[in-house]
C-alpha cells in the first residue's frame, strides 16, 4: 500500500465512501446479529455506530458535491491485503459479548482509518489531497478518542465473560 | 406467483416454515397459520370423480388402493366372466376422507373384502378408523415381495365362509 | 415476458431482502452474503434476472436474505434443481450454494455430474467442515482427526474429500477458492465464476466460530494463490492436490463448452404452468 496510488482527490472520495458504507453496513448486520441473539445492549451501541458510519457519509457526500467520483471495484480500492482499514475486524463476534467488546472493536477501526489517511498525507501528494486525507485522518481518530472514552467507562469483561451455562453444543 | 425474470416478483420458494410473504419464521403463530392454511387447501379442492376408481356393481365389494388395483380388478374380471358382479372401490385419495362419497359407492353392499400388500393391514385399519363400512368385512393382505395374485383374491371372494 | 429496458445502478445493499439472517455471530456466511451482493452489484444484473438455488444447512439460508429469485428446498439438491432452470431459462444468472455437508455428502454425486454436464452456472459451497444446523458432526470434508464430536470421539479416520479434485476430475470449467475473510476477493472471484462461460466452482472457506471455533484463525492460514489460473487441466490436477487448501483465486479455467440443449418448449406466463398441474 501506497500514498502514491490514489492519485487524485476523487479517488480519495471515493475510498472514503466506500470504506464508510460498508463499516456502516457491517455495523448494522451486527446489530441485528445481536438482537437476534438477544443481546440488546450491545445490538444497540452497533446501532448506534451505524448511524455515526451514515452522518459521515452524509457529510463526506455534501463535500464532494458534483464531483465525479470513479467507479472502483470492490477488490481494486487501495487498501492493504484488499481489506477495508475502516471495517471492524468481526473476530471477537460473539453472541454473549459485551459493550466493552463493542466499542473496543470499532475504536480499533476508528484507529486504522485513521493511520490509513494519514499515510495518505506523508507522501509529496497535491496539497487539496493532503489536505482532505488529514482531514478524514482527524475526524476518524477524533472518534476514536470518543470510543475510547466510552470503553474506559466500562468494565473490563470477565476472564470467563463467554461462558454460557446453556450452550449450543456439549464438546467434551 | 411470478417467474424469475418479472421485475418486482421477486421470492424465495422456502421449504422452511414461513410466512405470507415466503419469509423463513419459526414463530409459532406464523406456523399454526400455515398449518390452517394447508389443511384449508386441501378439504377444499374440489377432488371430484378423482378421489377413487369404481367399477361393476353387485352386493359384493372390493375395497384397495394403489398397486393392489390391477390384480384386483383381473380378479373380479374372473368373476364377471363366470356372472358373479362384484364392485370395486380403488381408493387414490387417502386424505382428506371421504365418508359421503364411500358410503354411497358402497350403497346396497353385503360384503367387503379389503385386499392390501402389507403385513400388518394397515389400510383395513385405517379404512376402519375413519369409515364406517357396510355389511360382513374381511380382510386380505398379503405381504411382498411378490405380487399380489388375481387368483388369491378370487380365491377368497369364491370361498367366502373358509375364510 | 416484461423486462426492464435498463438496469438502474444498484448498490450491494439493494440486492438484499432486508431480512435478519439468523446465523450465530460471528458466522462466516455473513461475508459470503456481502460478496455475493458485492459481484451482482458489480455485474450490474437485474435481480429478477438473478436465481439462486440451494440445498439445506446453515449457508443453504442463503436465498431468503437475498431479493433475487430463491429457491431453498430440498437437501443435496441445489444442482439439480438449479440445472433445469438454467436450460429452460438460460438467459437468466444461475448461482446453486449450499454448504459442504449439503454439496458433496447429500448431494455428492450431483456435484460430480454437474461438473460434467458443465451448464452455465455458479456452484458456491461455503465449506466449515462440520454440519452445524444439526449441532456438530464431522462432514466429508472434515479432517480425519477431529475428535470434538460425540458420534466421532477418536475423529472419523477417514481421509477428507477434496472437493477442488473431484471437481477437476469430473470436469468443471472453473474452478477457485475464496475466503469470506476477505469479502472483496470473494467477490472479485465470484464475478470472474458467473462471467466464465460453463459450471463454475467456488469453494468458499467460511468458519463456523460455534462448533469449529479454531476455524477463526482460517483467516490468519489463507493467501493468495503463488501463479495465475491454468487453464491446463494436468497442470491444474498437480496444483490443486498439492496446494495447502489455503490458496485464494481463480485456480483452474477451462475451455469446455457449456452444455445448453436446444429449448423444446416454454411458457409465458405462470398460469400456463399452472394449467399443466390441472386434474
Amino acid at each position: 500500500m501506497s500514498a502514491i496510488l490514489i492519485a487524485s482527490v476523487e479517488e480519495l472520495f471515493a475510498h472514503a465512501l466506500t470504506m464508510l458504507s460498508d463499516a456502516g453496513e457491517c455495523y448494522e448486520q451486527l446489530a441485528d446479529q445481536m438482537e437476534i441473539a438477544n443481546n440488546p445492549e450491545v445490538s444497540k451501541i452497533f446501532r448506534w455506530l451505524a448511524e455515526k458510519q451514515q452522518q459521515r457519509t452524509r457529510y463526506i457526500e455534501a463535500l464532494a458535491g458534483d464531483a465525479q467520483l470513479p467507479h472502483i471495484s470492490p477488490w481494486d480500492h487501495h487498501w492493504e491485503h484488499g481489506l477495508n482499514p475502516q471495517a471492524p475486524d468481526t473476530d471477537v463476534t460473539h453472541y454473549m459479548m459485551t459493550p466493552y467488546h463493542a466499542l473496543a472493536m470499532a475504536a480499533a477501526a476508528e484507529r486504522s482509518a485513521a493511520a490509513y489517511f494519514k499515510q495518505l498525507t506523508d507522501a509529496d501528494a497535491q496539497a487539496d489531497l493532503c489536505r482532505l486525507a488529514a482531514e478524514f485522518s482527524a475526524t476518524a481518530a477524533d472518534f476514536a478518542v470518543v470510543l475510547e472514552q466510552r470503553l474506559s467507562e466500562q468494565p473490563a469483561p470477565e476472564q470467563d465473560w463467554d461462558k454460557d451455562h446453556d450452550p449450543p453444543v456439549v464438546l467434551e | 406467483m411470478t417467474l424469475p425474470g418479472m421485475p418486482g416478483g421477486q421470492y424465495t420458494a422456502d421449504g422452511l416454515e414461513h410466512n405470507p410473504l415466503g419469509n423463513p419464521s419459526s414463530r409459532a403463530e406464523d406456523h399454526s397459520a400455515q398449518l390452517e392454511k394447508r389443511k384449508r387447501k386441501l378439504e377444499q379442492f374440489e377432488y371430484g370423480d378423482h378421489w377413487a376408481s369404481i367399477e361393476g356393481s353387485g352386493e359384493t365389494a372390493v375395497i384397495t388402493w394403489g398397486s393392489s388395483c390391477g390384480p384386483v380388478r383381473e380378479a373380479l374380471a374372473l368373476m364377471a366372466a363366470e356372472g358373479i358382479p362384484t364392485r370395486l372401490v380403488a381408493i387414490r385419495l387417502l386424505l382428506p376422507i371421504q365418508p359421503e362419497r364411500l358410503a354411497s359407492a358402497l350403497k346396497g353392499v353385503k360384503r367387503v373384502l379389503v385386499v392390501e400388500q402389507s403385513h400388518g393391514a394397515q389400510f383395513h385399519l385405517y379404512l376402519r378408523a375413519h369409515y364406517d363400512l357396510p355389511g360382513e368385512v374381511k380382510s386380505l393382505a398379503i405381504p411382498g415381495p411378490l405380487m399380489i395374485r388375481p387368483d388369491a383374491v378370487y380365491h377368497r371372494l369364491t370361498h367366502w365362509e373358509e375364510s | 415476458m416484461e423486462r426492464a429496458e435498463t438496469s438502474p445502478s444498484l448498490k450491494a445493499r439493494d440486492y438484499k431482502s432486508g431480512l435478519k439472517p439468523v446465523w450465530c455471530p460471528g458466522c462466516g456466511d455473513f461475508s459470503v452474503l456481502q460478496a455475493v451482493t458485492k459481484a451482482l452489484a458489480e455485474l450490474a444484473l437485474a435481480p429478477e434476472d438473478v436465481a439462486l438455488v440451494s440445498g439445506i444447512g446453515c449457508s443453504s439460508r442463503l436465498p431468503a436474505y437475498l431479493d433475487v429469485y430463491g429457491f431453498h428446498a430440498v437437501h443435496g439438491r441445489a444442482l439439480p434443481v438449479a440445472t433445469g432452470l438454467k436450460i429452460s431459462r438460460p438467459e437468466l444468472t444461475v448461482l446453486a450454494a449450499g454448504g459442504d455437508g449439503d454439496g458433496f455428502s447429500i448431494g455428492g454425486n450431483h456435484f460430480m455430474h454437474a461438473c460434467r454436464r458443465n451448464v452455465d452456472m455458479t456452484y458456491i459451497v461455503m465449506d466449515n467442515q462440520v454440519y452445524g444446523m444439526t449441532k456438530g458432526q464431522a462432514s466429508p470434508t472434515t479432517d480425519p482427526e477431529w475428535d470434538k464430536s460425540k458420534l466421532t470421539p477418536d475423529g472419523t479416520q477417514i481421509s477428507a474429500y477434496y472437493p477442488l479434485v473431484i471437481a477437476l476430475a469430473s470436469g468443471a470449467n472453473f474452478i477457485a477458492r475464496a475466503s469470506s475473510s476477505d469479502p472483496n476477493g470473494a467477490a472479485k472471484v465470484i464475478v470472474d465464476a458467473i462471467r466464465h462461460p460453463g459450471f463454475s466452482f467456488v469453494h468458499m472457506l467460511s468458519p463456523c466460530v460455534t462448533f469449529r471455533p479454531e476455524q477463526r484463525l482460517w483467516k490468519k492460514s489463507v493467501h493468495p494463490a503463488p501463479v495465475a489460473a491454468t487453464k491446463d487441466p494436468a497442470v491444474a490436477a498437480r496444483r490443486l492436490m498439492t496446494d495447502d487448501n489455503f490458496y485464494l483465486g481463480t485456480l483452474y479455467e477451462g475451455s469446455r463448452k457449456p452444455y445448453q440443449p436446444e429449448l423444446i418448449a416454454s411458457v409465458d406466463l405462470p398460469s400456463e404452468l399452472e394449467a399443466g398441474f390441472l386434474l
